[in-house]
């Protein structure tokens, strides 16, 4: 914060502008500086306060400057009166009940694995058992359906006005590169300060993400590396001052053998050892660095081996590869049914 | 440390002026001073001055400016459902009361049509019948295809056609990307109707990888996802068939698989469709008979869903 920008209480007047012209032009500069508080007091043109004064306007600033601390059982009081979004029982276990606000997770997977699918189905669950929320869905392909979303709710047994309800509070934007989403989050991040009404915005999904980062990525340029940690941060503290949940749905691309000394072009597909099934060949996209830029990476893909199905529902499989907040390494299945909705898949595990 | 004051670093300004200010310590909207001073700051940071009159608009609380609670293009799902079923939205008829039937009234202002079928079928005339419906309502339309006398013929009869329909030829794949390239990076474009004669066509002949392919049907579905949902631009398109060789148990087979079935599906697949918006059509003769033909709709999928149309030659 700038000098002179702090209430004349905290600091007399003038000695703003005498310590500017030492060049000490923020609190954090004052605060942490190389010379000792005797050193800059020395080289003050003019001693209008003493020099305890002066100390003592020093450990103002640096209270202010400090964060506030939290004891550990508010926060968990905080945690458990928030809302959880439920995924599958049997991951909801590992994950420590569902996943949590200020959280950023990316749910990453092949074309056609089901992730979309399955993310709009946790949407609808948690609208449909918490009245109070309201949910940001992103769609930078142009694939989302609300017929999709209609046929969902028939199958949880909604009548039209409850639809109408719940379907009034599930919002989609669609933007298809980085500055109209960038414009959608400042909107959000203003409306979420002025407004406390209910119900309020407190999930966020973006299907997908991959489109509006990936192009900007090169071998030969840090710019789109820059811009897509400046983009994950600025997330992440927008989940954090509001108490969001924000899910993001990644892409997949080809696992490549780590190259040897010769030159040498493998055929052969390998397999990603952060999956327990050795058909998966494939990783998440956007590089190695954006797994740890978000909280957790799910990976969702079709089940390798048949299942009976009666009913003409495709088994997929959601694995956890890496979590900050649970066990990591799990997995679970689920089945898509022909209308699109989610049933429980006979068979959990894990490595 | 205020919580609550904004960062300057989630205002939309140029990463050098961002630094400037940093530079000068100016770290949250509450730093910035108060009284008039677009210019000031100007002054004492060396920024340009319109990088200061965006950064001063931008950091206004709503409370000063006629607030408007939504997001920027953001409606709820109700709305969006709302407007189908309301019949507030706008559609095009392909003439075809068939086909109009399958897409539930009309193809929808902003929706795309796919339309595959054999050589024969008559895709072309519709989609010359949706472009008949848009110029007749007097909007601009822009044409992708190889050759501009064959609908001369079909519009002479209107008026303003000549001046509502603009023509490219996008004969081979490069000119098919540029020009895709050019109406994504294009935000004001002045055509309302986008029809595509035959979209496979640049594809026949191009020796292209697997992967390469899919990323150019990526770009594509990226351009017609943003003409559809930021400009409202309806999109018609043709496609060839292909033959696609199915085993007994459904999965991919060749010619040598025993009892493997063919089966003629659109070249393209559906990779390059936004699937949101997308209705896609399959128009196919009946055998021998010149007269009939069917009609099915093959996305979004309910099945049974498809008609036999009576062809007027």
């Amino acid at each position: 914060m700038l000098l002179t920008a702090l209430p004349p209480s905290t600091l007399p007047d003038g000695l703003a502008t005498q310590l500017a012209s030492l060049g000490i032009l923020t609190s954090t500069d004052l605060v942490f500086s190389n010379t000792s508080s005797l050193g800059i007091y020395t080289r003050l043109s003019s001693k209008s306060i003493s020099f305890p004064d002066f100390e003592a306007c020093i450990e103002a600033i640096s209270e202010k400057l400090a964060a506030p601390g939290q004891s550990a059982a508010e926060l968990d009081l905080e945690i458990r009166s928030d809302f959880k979004m439920d995924t599958l029982s049997a991951l909801d276990e590992q994950l420590g009940g569902g996943l949590t606000c200020t959280r950023v997770i990316e749910i990453s997977g092949d074309r056609g694995s089901g992730k979309s699918i399955l993310l709009l189905n946790w949407a609808l669950e948690l609208l449909l058992k918490n009245k109070e929320i309201e949910i940001l869905w992103i769609d930078t392909t142009g694939d989302f359906s609300v017929q999709r979303a209609v046929q969902i709710l028939e199958h949880h047994q909604q009548t039209v006005d409850d639809m109408e309800a719940m379907l009034q509070r599930l919002h989609i934007s669609t933007a298809v590169d980085i500055e109209s989403v960038q414009k959608i989050f400042r909107a959000l991040d203003l409306q979420l300060a002025l407004q406390a009404s209910i119900p309020r915005m407190k999930c966020v999904v973006i299907d997908s993400v991959t489109p509006l980062l990936g192009p900007f990525l090169s071998a030969v340029s840090s710019q789109g590396h820059a811009i897509m940690s400046a983009f994950m941060r600025y997330l992440r503290e927008l989940a954090t001052r509001h108490s969001l949940l924000v899910l993001l749905v990644n892409n997949a691309t080809l696992m490549r053998a780590p190259s040897t000394g010769r030159s040498q072009t493998s055929a052969e597909p390998v397999s990603n050892p952060y999956s327990d099934f050795a058909s998966t060949i494939r990783k998440p996209a956007l590089g190695p660095s954006f797994t740890f830029m978000t909280d957790a990476t799910l990976w969702v893909s079709i089940y390798p081996e048949q299942i009976e199905n009666e009913d003409r529902s495709t088994a997929h499989v959601v694995e956890v590869f890496r979590s900050k907040f649970s066990v990591s390494r799990v997995w679970s299945t689920f089945k898509i049914t022909s209308s699109g909705a989610l049933l429980a898949g006979p068979i959990v595990g894990s490595i | 440390m205020d919580t609550r004051s904004q960062l300057l670093s989630s205002l939309p300004i140029s990463p050098s002026t961002l630094a400037a200010l940093t530079k000068a310590g100016y770290e949250t909207i509450d730093d910035l001073p108060q009284s008039n001073s677009a210019n000031q700051l100007t002054d004492v940071l060396k920024i340009p001055l319109e990088a200061s009159t965006t950064l001063y608009s931008s950091s206004q609380r709503p409370g000063d400016i006629e607030g408007s609670s939504g997001l920027p293009s953001t409606q709820s799902a109700a709305a969006l459902m709302g407007s189908k079923s309301k019949q507030k939205q706008r559609t095009f008829a392909t003439r075809c009361s068939q086909i109009d039937a399958l897409l539930g009234g009309g193809l929808p202002e902003g929706g795309i049509l796919e339309l595959s079928g054999p050589p024969g079928s008559s895709k072309e005339r519709i989609l010359l019948n949706v472009l008949r419906s848009f110029v007749e309502t007097n909007r601009s339309v822009l044409f992708d295809m190889c050759d501009p006398r064959i609908i001369d013929e079909y519009i002479k009869d209107i008026p303003s056609a000549r001046r509502l329909i603009s023509y490219v030829k996008a004969g081979d794949l490069e000119k098919l990307m540029v020009l895709m390239y050019n109406l994504s990076s294009h935000i004001d474009n002045t055509f309302e109707l986008l029809a595509i004669s035959c979209i496979t066509f640049p594809f026949q002949n191009a020796q292209l990888s697997n992967s390469a392919k899919n990323n150019l049907l990526e770009k594509i579905k990226q351009t017609l996802a943003r003409l559809s949902n930021a400009q409202n631009v309806t999109i018609v398109i043709t496609s060839q068939l292909v033959t696609k060789l199915l085993n007994v148990d459904g999965t991919t087979g060749n010619f040598d698989s025993v009892g493997a079935k063919g089966v003629m599906v659109p070249q393209l697949g559906h990779a390059y469709l936004p699937s949101g918006k997308t209705f896609r059509v399959s128009v196919a003769l009946d055998g021998p008979n010149p007269n009939t033909a069917f009609v099915r709709l093959l996305a979004p999928f309910k099945p049974g869903n498809f008609k036999i149309l009576p062809v007027a030659r």
